[in-house]
């Protein structure tokens, strides 16, 4: 199977200093993990060149080198236009329409279709939202920005069907299942307290997850 | 576009000039709304600009400081040349004179501040969290105010953001699905 990886995801493991646990994730998974350039240029090229930020480009540029990742390209710029042409003109406010997905976001979406991929991994909200209920994202724009927001429906099942069946993840489950393949805990000592603090690790680096969908998660396994 | 733009520049001009540092913050506020709603970067700079005056109105080791009333008119003088450019239809001295403004709020931050980090980038980050709060992607709010993406994903992490967010798929049921996927393909 193949994996897109958005940049957030792929942060928020490095940041959690886990992102080992995607080598032998991979290697479980029999999957092929995809980067797309733009992604690579946000998370090593150019911050590999500011002090702040070269650890972190480091230790992904490892897991490059070490082949865990593959950088891929667009080839067909249709595929990039698509979907930036319906995500990008679902929503509007006064008829205007909001622009909600950028380059990095568009191109890994471009590639799961080019690829035929079977999963994401992606940490912000948005795209995520997009892919799986439009309305909820509409719903929380409205409540956030007190003003009508209004929804191309037509659009909206379009770019949903695009992605029909595509298994969205988060930094979170994918260090769920490296927990369950025994990965996790040859990086951490094995046990729950090892997984609750990497999931929460994950929520305060950025993954989108609620510290109660991190609850019921843990509930449900005790 | 510009009226709006310049409107915003208007009322940040006379809240800074009548120390209106709670003015300055509320300016902020609404233009980096207006701006992810219409995806404007000029207006997101403005509302950049604002926050740090605010900002730098609030602290008294910054209104205290000997040059404060130097840095403070030359910030003044740019903002209203920005103005008059915009009024006058003349982009290129609108972008010049804010980015003169820019360099004059980063450049007194580093001499006043006590940050290794720029009040600038500070605000980029805070801001581009607030896009994201609004609904835009994560790579569309960092652009929008030049906010680096590592920074602005490890600022919303320590926010409320995603707890106020409802989920309706929760971490058992995403992992479910992607071992259907492992296990043979698409579902």
């Amino acid at each position: 199977m193949k994996v897109v990886f958005d940049s957030s995801a792929l942060i928020s493991v490095s940041q959690t200093c886990l992102i080992n646990i995607l080598g032998g994730l991979k290697e479980k998974m029999n999957a092929e993990f995809l980067i797309p350039q733009v992604v690579f240029n946000e998370a090593v090229q150019r911050p590999i060149e500011i002090k702040r930020f070269e650890l972190n480009a480091i230790r992904i540029k490892k897991a490059i080198d070490q082949g865990w990742f593959r950088v891929a390209k667009v080839e067909d710029k249709t595929f990039f236009d698509e979907v930036e042409g319906l995500a990008n003109n679902c929503f509007f406010i006064n008829g205007n329409a909001v622009r909600l997905l950028q380059a990095g976001e568009i191109e890994a979406l471009a590639i799961i279709r080019e690829q035929k991929a079977e999963a994401l991994a992606i940490d912000e909200r948005t795209t995520r939202m997009l892919i799986e209920n439009p309305k909820q994202l509409q719903a929380i724009m409205q409540a956030r920005k007190n003003r009508q927001i209004s929804i191309d429906a037509k659009k909206a099942r379009l770019f949903g069907g695009m992605f029909q069946g595509l298994s969205v993840v988060r930094s979170v489950e994918l260090i769920a299942l490296a927990h369950e393949f025994g990965i996790l805990g040859e990086e951490l000592p094995k046990g729950p307290q090892s997984l609750e603090a990497a999931l929460f690790a994950a929520k305060y680096s950025g993954c989108a997850v609620s510290s109660r969908e991190i609850n019921i998660f843990l509930h449900g396994k005790r | 576009m510009a009226k709006r733009l310049s409107s915003f520049l208007g009322k940040t001009i006379g809240a800074f000039e009548g120390g209106d540092s709670f003015g300055l913050r509320e300016i902020a506020n609404h233009a980096i709304e207006e701006a992810a709603l219409s995806n404007d970067r000029q207006l997101a700079e403005i509302a950049l600009i604002a926050y740090c005056l605010h900002k730098m109105h609030s602290k008294q080791h910054v209104v205290r400081h000997a040059r404060w009333r130097r840095i403070r008119k030359g910030i003044l003088l740019d903002l209203k040349k920005a103005e008059r450019g915009l009024g006058g239809g003349r982009p290129g001295e609108f972008e010049k004179s804010i980015a003169s403004a820019i360099r004059s709020v980063r450049s007194s931050d580093e001499m006043m501040g006590n940050y290794a980090q720029n009040l600038f980038e500070k605000a980029r980050v805070k801001y581009a969290s607030t896009a994201y709060s609004l609904g835009l992607g994560l790579g569309q709010a960092a652009e929008l105010t030049g906010a680096d993406k590592k920074e602005l994903l490890r600022y919303i992490g320590v926010t409320k953001i995603a707890d106020r967010d409802v989920e309706l798929v929760g971490i058992a049921e995403r992992l479910r699905k992607l071992k259907r996927a492992i296990a043979g393909g698409r579902q």
